[in-house]
């Protein structure tokens, strides 16, 4: 029986032998594969192959060429289906690429080599730029309203709608109201939300919501001049887009008093950036994703309910 | 693909679906973006998902959806650097497939699923090169390959060559499962009897 085994093994090693020379040789011998097949053509392979099962020839370039056959090999098994929601995002991507573009700066600037009309020209531009900044300032003071409802103070002042927000007060809206940037932007406050602004010279936004929901719109923005959801389990980044931001507790119900347990943003248009410590996640129009305090953790998922 | 009809002092330039979607794209046709992502997603999905699971991880299909999106940020970067070259040099499906592959093997990186363990490392061991093969021995190789049918020759390019599994072989080819070994035993025999002339032939 020894000498049974012993010899399989030794018939099995010499076969393993052939075998690496048989691939060393055919590889040496092997053609070059030719032009690639583009989409149409695999496609259409896929369709004979089905069709004539193994009676259909396999062409050489797919013999030889591992990329074609790959992509052969991923079709025949079925790809998946694309969703509306997934083939939005990707298009919306060229809008923001065209976006980054328009914002470049020019490439070339030129300046007088005489000193003296150079220092003129400097001073002039300080005296420009100072305007602008301090235009820039009352113009950014100005750049937040309410639009509709009422909001209470901190120490109960009310604030009626056509006024201006003030920065970085936690404002109460005891029933709906709707904030809006000079932009176009709208943040929607909804019943019991406690929530504060913050701007940026720069035109960076920050809202901070403490506790309640939020349902923001906001315009296209140069990338430098981000829009932030923050809220006390993370932060949402948003480039142009429409969603929710509802501080839950375990039910998913807003969350009027104490901490928050989870965090839900719900996308309707566009995508948004969702942080929750290491984790980062983009959500698309159609899903949903959850921050939670325990255990801790950021999932994203298809949202079930329609936009609102 | 381009197809070249002369007719007297005309040249008559036919260009594939894909090489007129990618002269739209260079051109900036508006309409051209959506038509790429439309056409070639399912695919890239796909494999992506052929790629995640060769490293051993079940994605989810936001990865994938994920992985997909970035490829699609990579051709729209530095005014469509990558289009424009596909345009000039062609290839634009393998680039495609290039691009899935890599942000793929990025996706898993970056949440620290690949790692290559050091014990691995160590205990690799270099495959011994097999033994060369004297160049009048090759000379008669593609003749004796030529003995085999064309499914015989199917199986043995690529199970040997493309080192596909049975199962992917089945799947390539229509062949039963279980007909696949008993093909290629009989196909090594036939090489092995054609070969008998030279030292190959008498090795394998």
């Amino acid at each position: 029986m020894d000498q049974q085994n012993h010899a399989a093994e030794q018939e099995e090693e010499r076969h393993t032998a052939a075998a690496r020379r048989l691939v060393a040789a055919l590889t040496r011998t092997a053609s070059p594969a030719g032009r690639h097949l583009d989409l149409a053509e695999l496609e259409s392979l896929v369709a004979a192959r089905l069709a004539q099962g193994a009676d259909w020839e396999m062409p050489e370039h797919l013999l030889r060429c591992p990329s074609c056959l790959e992509a052969f090999q991923t079709l025949l098994e079925g790809v998946p289906a694309v969703s509306a929601a997934f083939l939005d995002r990707c298009v919306s991507l060229e809008k923001e690429s065209l976006t980054t573009r328009d914002e470049r700066p020019p490439k070339v600037l030129y300046l007088p080599a005489n000193w003296l009309v150079a220092a003129r020209l400097a001073a002039v531009v300080v005296a420009v730029a100072g305007a602008a900044w301090l235009a820039q300032a009352w113009w950014a003071a100005g750049a937040l309203r309410l639009r509709a409802g009422a909001v209470t103070l901190p120490g109960g002042g009310i604030l009626d709608a056509g006024s201006s927000v003030p920065d970085g007060v936690v404002l109460h809206a005891t029933q709906p109201a709707t904030t809006r940037f000079r932009d176009g932007s709208t943040v929607e406050l909804a019943a019991n939300t406690h929530v504060s602004f913050h701007r940026s010279a720069g035109g960076s936004v920050t809202v901070r919501l403490i506790r309640g929901d939020v349902v923001s719109t906001v315009t296209p923005r140069p990338p430098a001049e981000a829009f932030v959801v923050q809220t006390p389990l993370g932060q949402v980044t948003v480039v142009g887009t429409r969603f929710r931001v509802r501080c839950a507790d375990e039910a998913g119900a807003p969350r009027a008093g104490g901490e928050a347990v989870a965090v839900e943003v719900e996308v309707f248009e566009g995508v948004v950036r969702v942080k929750q410590a290491a984790q980062e996640a983009r959500v698309g129009p159609g899903q949903r994703a959850r921050l939670q305090r325990e255990p801790r953790g950021l999932v994203v998922s298809a949202a079930v309910d329609a936009a609102p | 693909m381009t197809g070249v009809e002369a007719r007297g002092c005309m040249m008559l330039v036919s260009d594939s679906a894909e090489s007129l979607l990618l002269r739209r794209l260079v051109g900036n046709d508006p309409a051209a973006w959506r038509e790429l992502v439309q056409t070639y997603s399912g695919l890239l999905l796909g494999l992506s998902r052929r790629t995640f699971r060769s490293y051993g991880w079940q994605c989810s299909d936001p990865d994938c959806e994920d992985v997909v999106a970035e490829v699609w940020r990579n051709l729209l970067e530095d005014d469509r650097r990558l289009l424009r070259r596909c345009r000039e040099r062609g290839q634009f499906l393998p680039m495609l497939q290039a691009l899935t592959r890599h942000r793929t093997v990025d996706v898993l990186r970056r949440r620290k699923l690949w790692t290559v363990r050091y014990e691995e490392e160590e205990m690799s061991v270099a495959q011994p090169e097999p033994d060369p093969v004297p160049a009048e021995e090759l000379a008669a190789l593609p003749e004796a390959l030529g003995t085999l049918s064309p499914k015989e020759r199917r199986l043995v390019e690529l199970f040997y060559l493309q080192e596909k599994a049975y199962r992917e072989i089945t799947l390539l080819t229509g062949v039963p499962l279980n007909s696949i070994g008993p093909t290629l035993a009989r196909s090594l025999a036939k090489l092995r009897k054609r070969l008998s002339a030279h030292a190959l032939g008498r090795a394998i």
